[in-house]
């Protein structure tokens, strides 16, 4: 796979400790050296375990791939706190659910990414601040405008 | 019966209701002062006419690891600086609370200022912890029991809430500088090291104006500083139910920090903890 190249322009490429990331304040908790903040995939699976929690929620899809495997990723989202002032609902997400998620993945190859939108079945997109670089402003005013429809390159 | 009369009857009932009612709320409740409950009408007053820090909650806005020159160390430190060899990653992992002064500068959730007689509260939503400024004109021990976020007593200076704080557990984390940003990177790198046993912050909070929070911060760690250190931090109000406070536990170590080696571990099951996988919550048996 290649870098994306449709990034939305509020997309701004981390590599360092989400802490040195935010032009403003950072809940800090830990680096995203761990995925590659440059590359935006688009993984479409279903949803085996949904974790709402502190300091990050996490999302857990199986996911078919092209050969007809199934692989099970895990994404890392932010604290519920700031995805709640981002339009986040617990509700929003159950098991089950088939969604597709534009991550940025690891750079280790393993199966999993930090969230940039998780895409809906009912077509409501839901914006993660998880490692961009964002202002304190930023997280009070929720997130930017966001893409309709997935764009990073899908993942098979 | 006709309607006159039904009129009266419902008057006189609406009236006997309101009179039970207003007796209620003046009858004295059992233990009740009412000489203190007027000298607390006076103090909330009093409250009424200060500052307004109490509207909304308040967003950090500048940068984690701001720590402007100059900067005077002693020997010891500037030893240590000049040696400091950043890790790999966070030492803020592992739902490990910062404590004082870092738990301020964190940021990414709000603050929150409570008023009261005798007390300011702030309640810091990363970490969901409560910092009590007693302005009743007590005084800290000598040695105050060590805790995070210290003991803290409070005056008004005019339009500023200097709060002084002192006795810190040795845990709490300290930043004492900010080397160059490493190769790559766009921000600085901090330096943190443990405390002295007389660390005190004594902070200026005052309205730069209505919508923007400053905090002169001035660190005396004799150990550290050859002069105490000052800088300066704003926040920006936000108000309505988007930036209520809100419940921050932190109780899941998935991402789980190695302190032996320094590195950090993605995911990591047996760490994994929190009560909202429905059946799979493991914080309660």
């Amino acid at each position: 796979m290649k870098a994306p190249t449709r990034l939305s322009p509020w997309v701004v490429p981390c590599v360092l400790a989400l802490a040195t990331l935010w032009s403003g304040p950072t809940p800090a908790h830990h680096s995203f050296a761990h995925f590659d903040m440059n590359r935006t995939i688009a993984v479409t699976g279903t949803v085996s375990k949904w974790v709402w929690a502190n300091p990050h929620s996490w999302v857990y899809l199986e996911v078919m791939r092209a050969d007809g495997t199934t692989q099970s990723w895990a994404f890392e989202c932010s604290s519920p706190n700031m995805m709640i002032r981002w339009g986040w609902r617990y509700a929003d997400i159950k098991i089950g659910d088939k969604l597709t998620i534009d991550t940025h993945p690891a750079r280790d190859g393993s199966p999993q990414g930090s969230v940039f939108a998780v895409y809906l079945a009912d077509g409501r997109v839901l914006a993660d601040p998880m490692g961009r670089r964002v202002s304190g402003d930023d997280l009070a005013k929720g997130p930017p405008p966001v893409p309709s429809k997935p764009t990073g390159e899908p993942y098979r | 019966m006709n309607t006159r009369i039904t009129g009266k009857v419902a008057g006189l009932l609406a009236a006997a209701i309101g009179w039970t009612a207003m007796a209620a709320v003046s009858a004295p409740l059992k233990g009740e002062v009412p000489e203190r409950n007027a000298a607390l009408a006076q103090e909330w007053g009093r409250i009424g006419r200060l500052p307004n820090f109490w509207e909304g909650t308040w967003q950090a806005v500048t940068g984690l690891y701001h720590f402007p020159a100059p900067v005077h160390y002693t020997a010891e430190a500037a030893e240590y600086v000049k040696n400091y060899r950043p890790t790999d990653d966070t030492v803020m992992a592992n739902c490990a609370m910062p404590g004082m002064p870092f738990v301020m500068n964190q940021g990414a959730m709000p603050i929150k200022f409570l008023p009261a007689p005798g007390m300011v509260a702030l309640y810091i939503e990363t970490y969901a912890v409560t910092r009590f400024f007693h302005t009743d004109r007590r005084k800290i021990d000598d040695i105050p029991n060590p805790t995070f976020l210290g003991t803290s007593v409070a005056h008004w200076e005019g339009d500023a809430l200097v709060v002084d704080s002192r006795g810190f557990v040795q845990d709490t984390l300290l930043q004492i500088g900010a080397l160059p940003p490493l190769p790559g990177a766009q921000f600085s790198t901090p330096i943190f090291k443990a405390h002295g046993p007389n660390l005190r912050f004594v902070e200026r909070m005052h309205l730069k104006d209505y919508n923007t929070l400053e905090i002169s911060t001035t660190i005396y760690d004799d150990t550290i500083f050859a002069t105490p250190y000052t800088s300066t931090r704003e926040w920006h109000r936000y108000t309505g139910r988007n930036s209520e406070p809100q419940e921050w536990v932190c109780s899941d170590n998935r991402d789980y920090y190695d302190a032996e080696t320094g590195k950090l571990h993605y995911d990591v099951q047996d760490k994994a903890v929190t009560t909202s996988e429905g059946a799979g919550g493991k914080l309660r048996p």
